[in-house]
């Protein structure tokens, strides 16, 4: 080209140049997989033979009409709602605390983020022991404080199991949040601190009308981070109870697995991957719909 | 225009260079006669060297060919193997458990008949002829045994039942009795990985070969019987009275087998059985324990139509199967040949294993003594989840954590399990 080379408008063989990589990237190991799936959902396969038989919409009918996906739907949510409920508020705390503390809470900051630093699988492994019934760390630790009627069976008991593993979930995730709400809290000036000590407004005040108006596109980015994240849950789970015990803590992501993996039904367990990429796709769009006021106002 | 020009001109090249870039890390080496891949699960302990041995004394023998082992863990092993042969870059030779899923594997052409291999020197005749069932589909072999016999027997802590002045239970009703003492005296008398599924469904599948005897290969071969038998019904009842009557250990559901956490209160001393495949011993033996525990059969149930020196089990497995993708066949059986040749089963002996062979000399009083079992049963049935189909053996686990967490009855469970045969197996 003839033209002088300015890097302020880059033109556009150096924007194809950079970019044609990723977006290869992308189309290969997202885009295609994800109309593969929504192709492979029509077939009946197991995953092995070299033919696929075309169902039609068998695979979708059966999926509306089966009760352990709806099971693993509801158990999603009930994720999502405790994600939500706990790792919001609690992170937010967390982060709150920790900057009013300032230096002095170095040692905590560190402490808290330490969850987040385990590995899943490791974590998982570690709260199988925890959570045992007879050996657990945790049950000893309430026996020995003489608080038998709190002992639990905590992964084994059907109606428990799912309130164990999400509050896990948020002893693991939580720190990601209080992470990210520092990060927003710090960047606020300074000099609005001082303005609104001048004006004569408390800690709770500043917190309250201050910090949390200002760091709410923190808060919102969190909010659908935890949303997309909780429903497509699968690594701690599938370690931890693999669904169990009695589809309890199935979600469905790890139904997905088990159809695909276990019961070498590739074409239904891809039904349920495109059901999947429906629902996180659906309630994103309505997350980002029902924030749109927070964030614009 | 000319810029439009260079503006397609240039994406076009961009796409065109990442596609070579991303080939040229995917694409895979044709398949001249190379190395023979091996996949294989003996993972822990000396299980490595055990194979590793034998293939190192294939390649002193065989220099030309060259075998790359790779030791798989068991659980990532059955995904693994799934993408592998789905994606049509099978190892040459893997093992299975024979049953359902190699049959998934035989109907899809992914493993070769062994048959003309095994009649050359009359080859098959050096093994136990019930371990060929698992692997024979429509009169062709598909794998050969070579690891181990495993069957599922009751152990027991020999001390508590001398504590206690119990003896080992030959029926049903003298083992309730057991529960009953072992209850008042505040030990479980059973422990069970119910999280892991298939050590519940032992437990199942017993029953309800003791009390139906034939009705399970009827059903499941669709012969003319059904998944509601009033044989299963009464094998889910039988099993959720003991439930009831305290049989199991407090929070067994939440028990996994993989991480210990299920024989840990055998060990501990909480519970005083664990109905289990004989591969607990090696349980006993990391423990310095060995002498502490013995095994008794399962039960016989009085009035049941099934033979009680009947077991539930495999002889053999693992089995070792030949991909039809593999580009050196008759070097990758040789290989199997030297996994089960006698220097690899004198080694697998030494192990504590009851390899698959005829004539075995053994000197371990609790190998004699599981060996004559199996020797002695009218039938092996295999393991449920591994003879049925994949889909099948999933739903039998679920069900069956579901029954013994009492969140299901005996009935609607065994018109769930006849639902599914009639589509799949029928």
């Amino acid at each position: 080209m003839s033209k002088k080379y300015d890097p302020l408008k880059p033109n556009f063989r150096t924007l194809a140049w950079m970019l044609g990589p990723s977006i290869v990237l992308l189309c290969t190991y997202l885009i295609w997989p994800i109309i593969e799936s929504f192709r492979l959902s029509l077939f009946d396969w197991n995953g092995l033979d070299k033919s696929q038989k075309y169902s039609g919409f068998a695979n979708w009918n059966e999926l509306i009409h089966d009760s352990l996906f709806w099971l693993s739907v509801k158990n999603s949510f009930i994720l999502l709602i405790v994600a939500l409920l706990i790792q919001i508020p609690l992170g937010l705390s967390l982060a709150i605390l920790l900057y009013r503390g300032g230096t002095r809470f170095r040692f905590f900051k560190m402490t808290y983020f330490f969850p987040g630093l385990m590995s899943t699988v490791a974590i998982a492994i570690l709260f199988k022991q925890i959570f045992d019934y007879n050996y657990g760390l945790l049950n000893q630790v309430l026996q020995s404080l003489n608080l038998d009627f709190l002992m639990q069976d905590w992964l084994g008991d059907k109606k428990l199991a799912i309130f164990t593993v999400a509050l896990l979930v948020c002893w693991q995730y939580t720190p990601y949040y209080m992470l990210l709400f520092l990060a927003a809290l710090n960047g606020i000036s300074s000099d609005v601190e001082e303005a609104s000590a001048i004006d004569g407004a408390t800690n709770w005040k500043y917190t309250r009308f201050i910090q949390i108006p200002l760091i709410k596109g923190a808060i919102v980015t969190a909010v659908t981070l935890i949303t997309i994240g909780s429903l497509k849950y699968f690594d701690l789970i599938w370690v931890l109870t693999a669904g169990g015990p009695e589809s309890s803590t199935e979600v469905m992501a790890s139904y997905l697995y088990q159809m695909a993996f276990k019961s070498y039904r590739v074409g239904y367990a891809s039904t349920i991957a495109s059901a999947l990429f429906l629902i996180v796709f659906l309630t994103a769009i309505f997350i980002s719909r029902a924030t749109r006021k927070v964030r614009e106002a | 225009m000319k810029k439009f020009m260079n503006r397609r001109s240039s994406i076009l090249l961009a796409a065109v260079g990442s596609i070579a870039l991303i080939s040229g890390y995917a694409v895979v080496p044709a398949q001249a006669a190379g190395p023979i891949t091996f996949w294989h699960i003996q993972s822990t302990g000396t299980g490595p060297k055990l194979i590793q041995d034998a293939v190192d004394r294939f390649q002193a023998d065989n220099p030309g060919v060259k075998v790359e082992v790779s030791p798989i863990a068991n659980d990532a092993f059955k995904d693994k193997i799934k993408v592998a042969v789905g994606a049509d870059n099978a190892p040459c030779i893997f093992p299975s458990w024979g049953g359902g899923p190699l049959n998934e594997y035989v109907k899809a052409g992914a493993v070769i008949p062994l048959n003309s291999y095994l009649k050359k020197d009359n080859y098959k005749d050096r093994f136990v002829p019930a371990s060929w069932s698992n692997v024979t589909f429509g009169g062709a072999t598909y794998g050969i045994p070579v690891e181990n016999s495993s069957i599922a027997v009751i152990w027991y802590d020999k001390k508590i039942f001398a504590k206690y002045k119990l003896k080992t239970p030959k029926t049903w009703p003298e083992l309730l009795t057991v529960v009953k003492t072992l209850n008042t005296n505040k030990v479980a008398p059973f422990t069970l990985g119910g999280a892991s599924k298939w050590p519940s469904i032992m437990w199942y599948d017993y029953l309800a070969d003791r009390i139906g005897g034939d009705a399970f290969a009827k059903a499941a071969l669709r012969t003319g019987g059904s998944f509601t038998d009033p044989a299963f019904i009464q094998a889910g009842k039988m099993l959720q009275d003991l439930v009831k009557a305290g049989g199991f250990i407090k929070g067994f559901n939440g028990l996994n087998y993989d991480n210990g956490q299920s024989a840990a209160p055998l060990l501990g001393g909480k519970a005083a059985m664990y109905l289990m495949g004989n591969w607990l011993y090696g349980d006993f033996v990391g423990a310095k324990r060995t002498g502490d525990f013995g095994f008794f059969p399962f039960p016989s149930v009085p009035g049941g139509k099934g033979d009680a020196t009947n077991v539930l089990g495999t002889v053999g497995d693992n089995y070792y199967s030949i991909s039809s993708t593999c580009s050196d066949k008759a070097n990758a059986f040789k290989v199997i040949q030297y996994l089960i040749d006698d220097k690899s089963v004198t080694a697998r002996i030494a192990e504590g294993r009851i390899p698959p062979v005829k004539g075995l000399t053994l000197t371990d009083p609790n190998t004699i003594a599981l060996n004559k079992m199996i020797a002695n049963a009218k039938g092996v049935q295999l393991w449920w989840d591994q003879y049925l189909p994949p889909e099948f053996g999933e739903l039998h686990k679920n069900e069956v954590q579901k029954l013994m967490g009492l969140g299901t009855t005996p009935e609607k469970m065994a018109a769930a399990q006849e639902a599914l045969a009639k589509k799949i197996l029928d």
